[in-house]
């Protein structure tokens, strides 16, 4: 009989995490990079709907071809038009979606996609940079606040150029502030943005005072995810439970950069498991960043 | 059911395999790089929906015109 058995595997935000690697800003490229397909796409899928009638109109003039499989043909060559819509929908949107900067507080990761199977993977220590520079370039970028950053290195290693970054200045400040920092010899740990914004998640900004919005807004997206899928599944105690998991984590992860570890475990008493205690080390970064 | 008819069914059959092998393709390749709470799962499911909307659609219509004429 098949049985699948959810399993818990602690995940990291992103390849290669330290423990307590503190996320300062995690975005993706800016959904302004992917306007131009959204403007294709929407045109050739109009454009069936919109030729019909020329087609229906040369249908009848072929005469000798019997009219029930034209409309066979028809039906077959518009079905196979819209799968590979789908396909090349889905394939733009991978594309445009999985580039994302992660700034930590000991690197700076680009994750560079290249078409479906071509991924870029490359990161960026601060001793290493030596300018950080944003260009914020047409009407569309400077409405939406993207812009491309540019992070010149030290030595024989290339510079990196990161496309279309949401809110670039408040990045490039961030990476600047946390450089200098570096530079400094300020310790891994104790490195934190000396600025009003001390991050940038999902696109949100994250101040000072307003330090658990992400998280909160993530708290809601989540409950209301397992509730659904609880809803659609034979079993959704073991659902749950996985979902709780990824939940629990996450959490974990995202309080870790904001310094509250543990809220969770006060808020929701429902875990099964216990939430993972932090060592001293990572208290001792908890304290430093509670601002 | 004429050989022509036959012959419709099955070139819309391999296209429909092949629109399958390339989802199973996209649904790993978003298994293995999506990160947790982003979006990737959601638009997967959309796209699926609408493709096998699409494949059932044609296949209905494909029917109904065979079985009203």
């Amino acid at each position: 009989m098949l049985s699948i058995k959810f399993q818990h595997i602690p995940q990291p935000v992103f390849p290669n995490q330290r423990n307590d690697e503190k996320i300062y800003v995690f975005s993706r490229r800016h959904v302004v990079d992917y306007f131009f397909y959204i403007a294709i796409l929407s045109f050739l899928f109009v454009l069936p709907l919109v030729i019909v009638p020329f087609i229906a109109v040369g249908v009848i003039q072929v005469g000798p071809f019997d009219l029930v499989y034209a409309r066979d043909l028809y039906a077959l060559i518009v079905g196979a038009y819209y799968l590979f819509l789908a396909v090349v929908f889905l394939a733009s949107w991978i594309n445009y979606y999985y580039n994302i900067i992660i700034v930590t507080d000991e690197r700076v990761v680009d994750i560079y996609q290249v078409g479906l199977f071509s991924r870029e993977i490359n990161e960026l220590v601060y001793e290493q940079i030596e300018d950080v520079s944003c260009k914020i370039k047409g009407i569309l970028n400077t409405l939406f606040h993207a812009g491309d950053i540019e992070i010149q290195t030290a030595g024989s290693e290339r510079n990196f150029v990161i496309k279309r970054v949401p809110h670039p200045h408040l990045t490039v400040e961030i990476i600047l502030e946390l450089a200098a920092q570096a530079k400094r010899g300020v310790d891994l740990g104790e490195r934190v943005p000396d600025l009003e914004t001390i991050g940038v998640i999902n696109s949100q900004l994250v101040g000072r005072g307003w330090k658990g919005l992400p998280v909160m807004n993530l708290e809601k997206n989540l409950k209301a995810t397992t509730q659904r899928f609880a809803r659609l599944t034979s079993r959704p105690e073991k659902l749950r439970e996985k979902i709780d998991c990824w939940w629990r984590d996450h959490c974990y992860t995202m309080h870790a950069t904001f310094g509250e570890s543990g809220r969770y475990e006060k808020e929701n008493g429902k875990l099964k498991e216990p939430l993972k205690k932090p060592t001293e080390d990572e208290k001792a970064d908890d304290k430093m960043v509670d601002l | 059911m004429t050989p022509t008819t036959v012959f419709f069914f099955v070139v819309f059959g391999l296209i429909a395999l092949a629109f399958g092998i390339i989802s199973v393709v996209f649904f790993y390749h978003i298994g293995r790089y999506s990160y947790m709470g982003d979006a990737s799962k959601r638009i997967f499911l959309i796209y699926l929906t609408f493709g096998i909307t699409i494949v059932a659609a044609t296949l209905v219509f494909i029917i109904l015109n065979h079985i009203l004429t």
